[in-house]
């Protein structure tokens, strides 16, 4: 591994003024950037340890809004009860992420800022890999499992934050703080696509942090689900996920959120169209996992997802409207 | 438009065009009459130099086989890429148009067959060059040495008559997003306030990046597949080609 300067700052303002040097990388947990940067993917010359900022792992409700600080660690999410009850998405996708080792460590943060998993990106030999500033995505001919089925610009590695999904559901903000200052951003923009910069997965700059995740009141206590599944029950990333929050059934406003299938986390905005101002019947739901995947375009070895997506969506939903 | 204007960094005319590095655009968008009106003299006198390469045929033009393309936007996203990294427009000069009636070749079909319905396209590069006349100033230009025709951001002051005069329309669903395109083959960057347009990556060695980085392109280069064509490649602009491609 390539040495690297460690730095222990104390506040985020001093955080963001050691991330401006060239090739320093922000580590909350580490779960991923260690492993990138082992693996040479991520040029680091200095390292930027957040742990050490006091006062940013909290759950709390104010303002009507649930806030969670971005150094929480994802097993503290997972088994809070203000979070099981107000937003149980989260705290399903929390419990899912990899193993309870990794969970013990990784932040919420960390967790949605994470690279993508394509395995050319993490493959060293790849260099000409669009990720990494390449030229080249081999899944679009290549074995493409892992792929995006919608929204594949040039690099169809897809997002694989199984909180991201969570959030997208639930219509949180992301506070993050960088040289300007302190800055809300809607989820739906905080993640980019290949289309905007394949390099990139998030509008986070080099000395941008996230320091608070906010869940706003009209998303507190209404019915919400996370369904993932992934070929291993645990320490496994998904092949598909789906997160739902209704108001009520019949549903007057639905956010249906798929992740790790496209570039970023994916709204399924024709099968939430359908649903508004309906009951979740078997026959609306069965129409609305159709529709979720109505302008899905697999590659060659990424079809599965298809009929997964629309199982994940049926089960969904089907335990919402229990 | 910005300031910044002047810091854009073109590797064809890296101080604007040639003005001692006062571009004519900013002079005209100043609103000092006396100045427009030197500014607008030297854009006639400098659009007379180019009439004549009007007449010139472009050598160049991107011909696409919708047949081999899979849409995977490499070509959208690596023209975007490439002219932002040069200082042009970051919009896309080549789009893909969704087309539902358009299958895929066999050989395509066979590893990816749920991608159809894809339709690469850009500029004709007209055998005249329609969109430059009433160009009024030198924004839209002719190279005089390859009959390119192109837009000199520098200089456009996005009055939008070459989007008017270009007889090609461009309208449809896009592939990306399912956005919807209504314009013509020059476009509007509602960002940096100018049109844009095809030029053929003008100025960068390697010619077009959307021929070089097509996957499709690599794989038939490569064996892979097997064509005795590109998906997307550059033909000579003759009147004949012209012609296949309206």
């Amino acid at each position: 591994m390539k040495k690297y300067e460690h730095t222990s700052p104390t506040s985020v303002q001093d955080a963001v003024k050691l991330l401006s040097a060239q090739n320093a990388r922000a580590c909350a947990g580490g779960t991923d950037l260690i492993g990138i940067m082992k693996e040479g993917l991520l040029p680091t010359d200095r390292l930027v340890d957040l742990k050490t900022i006091k006062g940013l792992d909290y759950i709390k409700e104010d303002g009507g809004e649930l806030k969670i600080g971005a150094l929480t660690k994802l097993s503290t999410i997972a088994a809070s009860d203000v979070v099981n009850t107000k937003a149980p998405a989260l705290a399903e996708a929390a419990a899912r992420v990899a193993s309870p080792q990794i969970r013990n460590m990784g932040t919420l943060g960390g967790n949605m800022a994470q690279k993508v998993r394509c395995w050319y990106f993490r493959e060293f030999e790849r260099a000409d890999c669009y990720k990494r500033n390449g030229n080249y995505c081999y899944a679009i001919l290549g074995l493409s499992d892992l792929h995006a089925i919608f929204d594949g610009a040039a690099c169809f590695a897809v997002q694989p934050s199984d909180t991201s999904t969570a959030l997208s559901a639930l219509g949180a903000t992301v506070v993050i703080n960088g040289k300007d200052g302190e800055r809300n951003v809607a989820i739906d923009d905080f993640y980019i696509g290949p289309d905007v910069d394949y390099l990139r997965e998030t509008v986070l700059a080099q000395d941008d942090i996230i320091t608070e995740v906010r869940i706003p009141a009209s998303a507190l206590g209404r019915p919400s689900v996370f369904i993932k599944a992934a070929p291993r029950k645990t320490i496994d990333f998904a092949r598909a996920s789906v997160a739902v929050l209704i108001d009520a059934n019949p549903v007057g406003s639905i956010r249906l959120t798929l992740g790790a299938v496209a570039p970023t986390p994916h709204r399924a905005k024709d099968a939430e169209d359908f649903l508004k101002g309906k009951s979740l019947s078997a026959d609306n739901i069965a129409q609305a996992a159709t529709l979720a995947v109505k302008n899905a375009k697999p590659l060659a070895t990424n079809g599965y997802k298809v009929d997964l997506v629309q199982g994940l969506v049926r089960q969904a939903l089907t335990r919402l409207a229990s | 438009m910005s300031e910044n204007d002047t810091e854009l960094q073109d590797p064809i005319e890296p101080d604007g065009s040639g003005d001692e590095g006062l571009s004519r655009r900013r002079l005209v968008l100043g609103g000092l009459a006396a100045v427009a009106t030197v500014a607008v003299s030297t854009a006639s006198l400098a659009r007379g130099s180019t009439a004549a390469a009007a007449q010139i045929q472009s050598k160049g033009v991107i011909v696409s086989d919708p047949s081999l393309c899979v849409g995977c936007l490499a070509c959208e996203v690596n023209c975007s890429t490439w002219h932002a990294s040069v200082g042009r427009s970051s919009e896309p000069r080549i789009r893909i148009v969704s087309d539902p009636s358009v299958k895929l070749a066999p050989k395509v079909a066979a590893y990816l067959p749920g991608r159809a319905g894809n339709s690469p396209q850009t500029c004709k590069q007209c055998p005249t060059a329609w969109c430059q006349p009433n160009c009024p100033t030198t924004g839209l230009s002719v190279d005089a040495s390859t009959g390119v025709r192109y837009i000199n951001e520098q200089d456009c002051i996005a009055c939008g008559k070459c989007e008017v005069d270009c007889p090609v329309e461009w309208n449809g669903t896009l592939v990306r997003k399912g956005q919807k395109i209504d314009s013509k083959r020059v476009s509007y960057d509602p960002v940096l306030n100018v049109y844009n347009k095809c030029d053929l990556c003008r100025g960068r060695e390697g010619g077009p990046i959307c021929v070089e980085r097509c996957p499709v392109n690599v794989a038939v280069r490569a064996g892979y597949i097997q064509s005795d064509h590109l998906a997307l490649d550059v033909k000579p602009s003759t009147e004949e080609q012209w012609k296949r491609l309206v």
